[in-house]
């Protein structure tokens, strides 16, 4: 009987086990492999993780420097709070404190060096699944141009673990003023092919994306980049679909897009494409309740940085915000009771970041 | 449950299912059918006569009849505590033959619950388990080469330490 084990049945069990279980059951034998590694399993076992409560922070210390990598464990009972926090070994060999997190998705983290390093053999980027202890360095890009330029990058996974980075190259020229010309041109790597290829035509965007040290946000399979529309000086959000090679332009409300001292970040609140407008004195959280549309902005609170509220670094998945408290500690803010909490975790005196994390086999 | 003051209470329907080995069991209808499969049957006419599983033995029916019972005489339904010290109680004498027949029955049987409690116990047991182990649990015979199979348990040598137990004979 043991012989005609079906295969949905076996799926049904193994998808309920960690990553660390399965990649040690990839040895049982070469079905079982091949059931683990399948794509249809590898999505089925992520979307079941999905309800496991994990923060990833990124700490950046001095210097814009990468610093650390924690995963927090969250606990709802009796509000938002951080059970344990555990860190995580980035991997050897990477100059990791001159890296930039470029983007989080579906367990997997996509690194790049390429702001600090101006020489290209020190220049990398690298995606990195921390639950499976596996990274791979991409292959050099392409596009490099002889002048000065800037390079902004995307990441995230399309259907069937399609696993993508895109680069946006900026060639600067004396005509708009070193900042980077519209439109740019770009290429794609894709995990399946481990090569980069050259997106010709429909990159007709007028919209520069802001550097990697302004975090994407990722959702419904397309990257979100701030971005500016030099002309007019418009600040803009750049959108790429990262399964159609698609870009287009998600537009701000009025207010922040032409609010000149509003430092913008882009987010994913509660599954809709969120931004935080801040100033001095507060910072605004905003929704496009209906994507794509809009009209549908709709401003949510407004946090009021006193009592040594720094900036914001994330959302959890029922709204809180996350936030550094007096340069040093991780805090909640609850919009419904408008309290803080201090959640007792060191948060970080530069910056931080914060994803909602799943353990994930990609990558394997 | 009972109805109150009625003389003439409907008396309760039974179903009478056989193993594939002979067994007989009579089984009130409202627990039988919380089986999506004998439902079904019934539902096309079968309820007459006796409903025979192919693909089920005795013993591992009556662990099936046991739980749907329990279930079906849950107080609050809806209550996740109450469904998990149930499951607890129900998983706790069973070894790993059984949980693979109750599995399979579950899965033939079309029993929902019964089918993601025993998934997810059989899970359980095997977590922290080595690979020869699991091989053996499942009767799988090993197709890796030693040099394949070696060179595998290199790449994730971190997967077979820190808690993983050792192998069982």
């Amino acid at each position: 009987m043991l012989n005609y084990f079906p295969t949905e049945l076996l799926s049904e069990i193994l998808v309920k086990l960690p990553v660390k279980t399965l990649t040690r059951f990839t040895g049982v034998s070469k079905s079982w492999r091949s059931i683990i590694t399948s794509a249809a399993f590898i999505a089925s076992h992520l979307s079941n993780n999905s309800k496991n409560q994990t923060l990833l922070l990124t700490r950046y210390g001095h210097d814009n420097k990468l610093d650390q990598f924690s995963l927090l464990k969250v606990s709802e009972n009796g509000g938002f709070g951080i059970n344990s926090s555990m860190a995580i070994e980035a991997p050897f060999g990477f100059p990791i404190e001159y890296s930039n997190v470029v983007g989080y998705c579906d367990g997997l983290v996509c690194l790049s060096n390429c702001m600090f390093f101006r020489n290209p053999w020190q220049r990398g980027i690298m995606i990195w699944n921390p639950s499976v202890r596996n990274h791979i360095v991409l292959p050099e890009p392409t596009i490099n141009p002889e002048g000065p330029h800037i390079a902004v990058l995307g990441f995230g996974v399309a259907s069937r673990a399609h696993v993508k980075v895109v680069r946006l190259v900026y060639k600067c020229t004396i005509f708009d003023g070193f900042s980077g010309s519209v439109p740019p041109q770009v290429e794609i790597f894709s995990l399946k092919t481990w090569s980069w290829r050259r997106l010709i035509g429909g990159v007709d965007v007028a919209l520069r994306a802001y550097s990697n040290v302004y975090r994407q946000a990722f959702l419904n399979g397309v990257v979100h980049w701030l971005a500016k529309e030099p002309i007019h000086d418009r600040s803009s959000i750049l959108a790429f679909d990262i399964g159609d090679e698609v870009f287009g332009e998600v537009m701000l409300p009025y207010e922040l897009a032409t609010g000149a001292s509003v430092k913008l970040g882009v987010f994913v609140i509660e599954e809709s494409l969120g931004i935080v407008g801040s100033t001095n004195e507060s910072c605004g959280v905003w929704v496009m309740k209906e994507y794509r549309v809009k009209e549908s902005w709709t401003k949510l609170y407004k946090i009021d940085l006193v009592e040594g509220i720094n900036n914001l670094v994330g959302f959890w998945k029922s709204g809180e915000a996350l936030l550094t408290l007096r340069d040093l500690w991780l805090a909640v803010y609850n919009p419904e009771t408008k309290e803080t909490k201090d959640l007792g975790f060191y948060g970080n005196p530069y910056s931080s970041y914060v994803d909602i994390y799943a353990e994930s086999l990609l990558l394997w | 449950m009972a109805s109150p003051q009625e003389n003439d209470s409907k008396p309760e329907t039974t179903i009478t299912l056989r193993s594939n080995d002979g067994e007989i069991f009579e089984v009130p209808e409202t627990v039988a059918v919380l089986s999506v499969t004998i439902k079904n049957m019934v539902d096309d006419g079968c309820a007459g006569g006796i409903i025979p599983l192919e693909e089920v033995d005795a013993e591992t029916l009556s662990q099936v009849i046991t739980y749907l019972k329990k279930h079906a005489a849950l107080l609050d339904p809806s209550s996740e505590t109450e469904k998990d010290e149930l499951d607890a109680e129900f998983f706790s004498d069973k070894e790993f033959n059984s949980l693979l027949d109750i599995v399979n029955a579950a899965n033939y049987l079309n029993i929902k619950e019964l089918q993601d409690a025993s998934t997810k116990q059989i899970a359980k047991f095997i977590r922290n388990k080595s690979v020869s182990t699991v091989r053996k649990l499942f009767g799988i015979e090993n197709d890796y080469t030693p040099e394949e199979e070696e060179a595998l348990r290199r790449e994730h040598q971190w997967a077979h330490e820190d808690g993983v137990e050792s192998d069982e004979d």
